[in-house]
């Protein structure tokens, strides 16, 4: 079969060594190339790609990063959060998965979650004596929290595309969101519990330390509060959330902390610039790949497979689930999104499937397509800020992608997870 | 003696294309706090921002581009590299600045294909600039000759100057 | 087959004419015997709604559907339909297809470099939704934050003294949940199809602008064509031409009853209060339009003569 001889290829290539965006962006090209016999438009194509207003939260969640790290008002935050959990196994470790869950309450993306949550909890982590890729797992995993708690950007657009409710989708992004928190911190604490070398624990902290601890982090922690607070108070959108989210950090750590200053924010915007750079060039080649998929109508075919098959519900669901898995692992989350959706939608809507519950089982597929080799964004992103090397990135979030199976698994086995939220509130 | 003359050559440009990729970086930040303020505070949407923005972020990435290749290697997938010996990762090395000049210089040529194109058919943006759209996509010709700039120097210096 | 047409639009697979497009796509198969194959790309999967046009004229792509207003200021006076309050009269709607007017547009399409096959109603009413209290008068619009339309309609959001802002479509839901808009302003069916009744209780009805889809292929494309191949294609594109008009009327009727069915409170703006509105939206819109066209006037004077 072509597709599967294409993914060889792409698998092929970028185990090579060759940088993300210039493996699959040949593969793309040259697949272009084959079926149309030229590659005129291709860099509109990319224009558009980055042309994306909402891609703005990479850059505005980077640089607000950067501050809040170099500002050193993570440093109290950190300080604050071993304070209240040094006495569990994993406690670091939760603590960074409830951060990456409150984030993403924040954040539609789960680069930016990853990035803002990893640029400050893996030095930490590693501080504490957590061993390298178990910090990676933690942020990796976590960060893809990212687009399954509301806001979410692919959401927003699989509802779009598929005409379902974005408030629904919202809403019944809630109870799997809390769940997937739920498992992930129950495994940071048993992986710390059972490891061979676990963290050290300390005696618990009085009330009158955690008090203190509190009031230290008292600024710091009144960023994410007041970024909240301003999106569903209507003062700003999601997305404009990330730039009011980077000023305010700029103003706690200039007036607050003291520790920043121009010569700081230049270097701060230097390091957003280039990680931009390197993350969005990805998307937009992974963006060309989809492309060329698409007019070459590979989804359609494999979709109509599926559809020949005539099996029930689960079982389509299921090989459609694999489909996705697959595509996931070269793909863009945004990409997978509109390839698929309009191809697969005919067909739900023939077996009477919930879209709303199609869409949270998607997003779920969609955070183990952001953790999954070869092409996984969070996993770049991992490496971006901590120049790791991929293969211990991937050995820490692949506990994280078994348990996000799981997940799928009992969201599919028992929808109520998914729907039981939407279907209290509307009435 | 060329290879560090080169090295330089490009290190300057690739950092002046950098500081432009920050300030679109910064310039991001204060239009959007700004159109936010005006918004909320002043009841006065600023209603071309969103499109400037995307061009902003178009320029974030084919700006910074090049200077991240300097600085460091690109986002790759090092499962089996990683493993490999001194001269097995040199080859690598020059086989992924090969392919980033191969994909700069298609991205140079079919870049300013695409702004001609898009000039003599007079494409204008429906977004409140109006503006016409060969302007902005010259961003893109433009990072691919800085990836090609980047990328050629970095081989120089593997082939032609001392050996890491 | 002897020649493959692909078209791209950006409309989701539910809507109507998007449907519509599906169904002119199995009549040109079967009338060509096969010989035309014809594969849709919908929902912006292979290019975005403001790529088509460049995509086709360069031959990326065969075909594309579009607005009519994607042509912004590159062919401005595209626009004219959308001017408030113009040609929303379903007579007049009627008489569009195959009058000067259209030939007027389909050659400034052509000397763009484009073949223009169909023009396809899709809406004349759009609605005003609100949450705190209707948008009736056109006093009640003063100080009101609205998502608008582009640059050249929301003239006529400033002339009621509303506060018309730019943000991109998929931010527009939350943002009328959370008040960062007070207002909308969308297609009828758009407000059903897009759930803006979940967060917005009051809309108003108003036959504000008309909005065409547009089929138009590459002109180097058309020209290769066999003749007969060309007249299968002039044949789907007359019979969806017309199949247009009563599908959108449905739509617009049905996406009425169910934003009723779903609690929204709904007022259609009277002939007194169209009469208003367009004295006061009308003039500064086509002022605007015709500063920035120049063959303004002609394309006012077909459309007027309709
Ligand atoms: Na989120
Ligand atoms: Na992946």
């Amino acid at each position: 079969m072509i597709f599967f001889a294409i993914l060889a290829l792409v698998i092929v290539v970028l185990l090579s060594g060759l940088p993300v965006f210039t493996g699959l962006g040949m593969v793309g090209g040259g697949l272009m190339l084959a079926s149309e016999g030229r590659l005129a438009g291709l860099s509109e194509i990319i224009f558009g790609e980055l042309n994306s207003y909402l891609l703005l939260a990479i850059p505005m969640f980077t640089l607000m990063a950067h501050i809040m790290v170099k500002g050193r008002i993570v440093d109290d935050l950190f300080a604050t959060a071993h304070t209240l959990v040094r006495h569990l196994p994993g406690g670091l470790g939760i603590a960074t998965v409830i951060a990456c869950a409150t984030f993403s309450a924040v954040s539609g993306s789960s680069v930016a979650t990853a990035l803002t949550i990893g640029a400050v909890a893996i030095p930490q982590m590693l501080r504490y004596g957590y061993k390298p890729h178990v910090a990676y797992g933690v942020v990796g995993g976590g960060g893809t929290l990212g687009i399954l708690i509301p806001p979410s950007g692919p959401m927003v657009l699989y509802g779009v595309v598929s005409d379902t409710s974005i408030g629904a989708l919202y809403m019944a992004g809630v109870i799997p969101g809390l769940l997937v928190t739920a498992i992930f911190s129950v495994f940071c604490l048993l992986q710390d519990r059972f490891s061979d070398q676990p963290t050290q624990r300390e005696e618990r902290a009085s009330w009158s330390e955690m008090l203190q601890a509190l009031r230290r982090s008292l600024w710091a922690l009144t960023l994410p509060t007041f970024v909240l607070v301003g999106m569903y108070a209507g003062v700003f959108t999601a997305t404009e959330a990330a730039a009011v989210g980077a000023m305010a950090a700029l103003v706690v750590a200039v007036l607050v902390y003291r520790s920043f200053g121009l010569k700081e924010l230049w270097q701060a915007a230097l390091d957003s610039a280039r990680t931009t750079a390197m993350l969005m060039l990805i998307l937009a080649a992974a963006g060309v790949f989809g492309h060329v998929l698409t007019t070459l109508r590979i989804p359609q075919e494999i979709t109509a497979l599926i559809t020949g098959l005539g099996v029930g519900v689960i079982g389509f669901l299921t090989a459609l689930m694999g489909l996705i898995f697959i595509l996931g692992m070269f793909l863009e989350t945004i990409a997978i999104i509109m390839i698929t959706t309009p191809v697969v939608l005919p067909v739900m809507q023939q077996m009477q499937i919930d879209p709303v519950w199609y869409g949270i089982l998607l997003v779920i597929n969609l955070e183990l397509a952001l953790i999954t080799p070869p092409v996984g964004m969070n996993l770049f992103t991992i490496k971006a800020i901590t120049q790791a090397p991929i293969s211990q990135i991937v050995r820490g979030v692949v506990p994280y992608a078994v348990l996000l199976v799981l997940s799928l698994g009992l969201v599919m086995a028992f929808p109520d997870i998914a729907l039981w939220l939407p279907r209290t509130m509307a009435e | 003696m060329a290879a560090i003359l080169i090295e330089r050559i490009a290190a300057a440009i690739c950092r002046g294309a950098v500081w432009l990729a920050a300030g679109a970086v910064l310039a991001c930040l204060v239009l959007i706090c700004w159109s936010v303020g005006m918004r909320y505070l002043l009841h006065q949407p600023i209603p071309w921002v969103d499109e400037a923005v995307g061009y902003l972020l178009v320029a974030m990435v084919m700006l910074g581009a090049a200077d991240a290749l300097r600085g460091g290697d690109h986002l790759a997938v090092d499962i089996v590299t990683q493993k490999l010996g001194s001269r097995g990762k040199r080859i690598t090395r020059i086989a992924g600045l090969l392919s980033v000049m191969l994909v700069g210089g298609f991205l140079l040529v079919e870049g300013l294909q695409t702004v001609a194109f898009n000039r003599d058919f007079g494409m204008r943006s429906t977004g409140y600039l109006s503006i016409a759209m060969w302007i902005p996509q010259l961003l893109i010709p433009a990072g691919g000759l800085l990836l090609t700039i980047a990328a050629f120097a970095d081989l120089c210096r593997l082939t032609l100057g001392q050996r890491e | 087959a002897e020649a493959v047409l692909r078209l791209s639009h950006p409309m989701p697979p539910s809507h109507h004419i998007a449907k519509l497009i599906d169904g002119w796509a199995a009549d040109i198969q079967s009338a060509s015997g096969g010989r035309i194959e014809v594969q849709i790309f919908g929902a912006e999967q292979a290019f975005k709604a403001p790529q088509n046009i460049v995509a086709v004229a360069r031959g990326q792509i065969e075909a594309a559907a579009s607005v009519n207003f994607q042509w912004g200021e590159t062919v401005p006076e595209m626009n004219v339909t959308i001017l408030p309050f113009l040609l929303t009269d379903l007579e007049r709607i009627r008489r569009f297809p195959g009058s000067p007017a259209a030939a007027f547009l389909e050659e400034k399409l052509a000397q763009k470099g484009v073949v223009n096959l169909a023009w396809l109603y899709t809406s004349r009413l759009s609605v005003f939704t609100s949450q705190r209290r209707p948008l009736i008068q056109s006093e009640d619009f003063r100080g009101v934050k609205i998502r608008g339309l582009n640059r050249l309609v929301d003239n006529a959001l400033v002339a009621v003294g509303a506060a018309p802002s730019a943000m991109p479509a998929p931010e527009v839901y939350q943002a009328l949940q959370s008040g960062v808009l007070d207002a909308g302003m969308t297609d009828l069916s758009a407000a059903y199809s897009r759930k803006f009744f979940e967060v917005q209780k009051y809309g108003t009805v108003t036959p504000i602008s008309a909005v065409y889809y547009h089929i138009y292929v590459n002109p180097d494309w058309y020209r290769k064509l066999a003749p007969d191949l060309r007249d299968v294609l002039s044949a789907a594109s007359r019979k969806i031409t017309i199949d247009a008009i009563p599908a959108t009327e449905a739509a617009a009727e049905e996406a009425m009853l169910q934003l009723s069915a779903k609690g929204m409170v709904l007022h259609t703006q009277t002939a007194e209060e169209v009469a208003a509105f367009t004295r006061i939206m009308q003039p500064p819109v086509l002022k605007a339009f015709l500063e920035a066209s120049p063959d303004g006037q002609k394309i006012l004077d077909l459309l007027n003569g309709l």
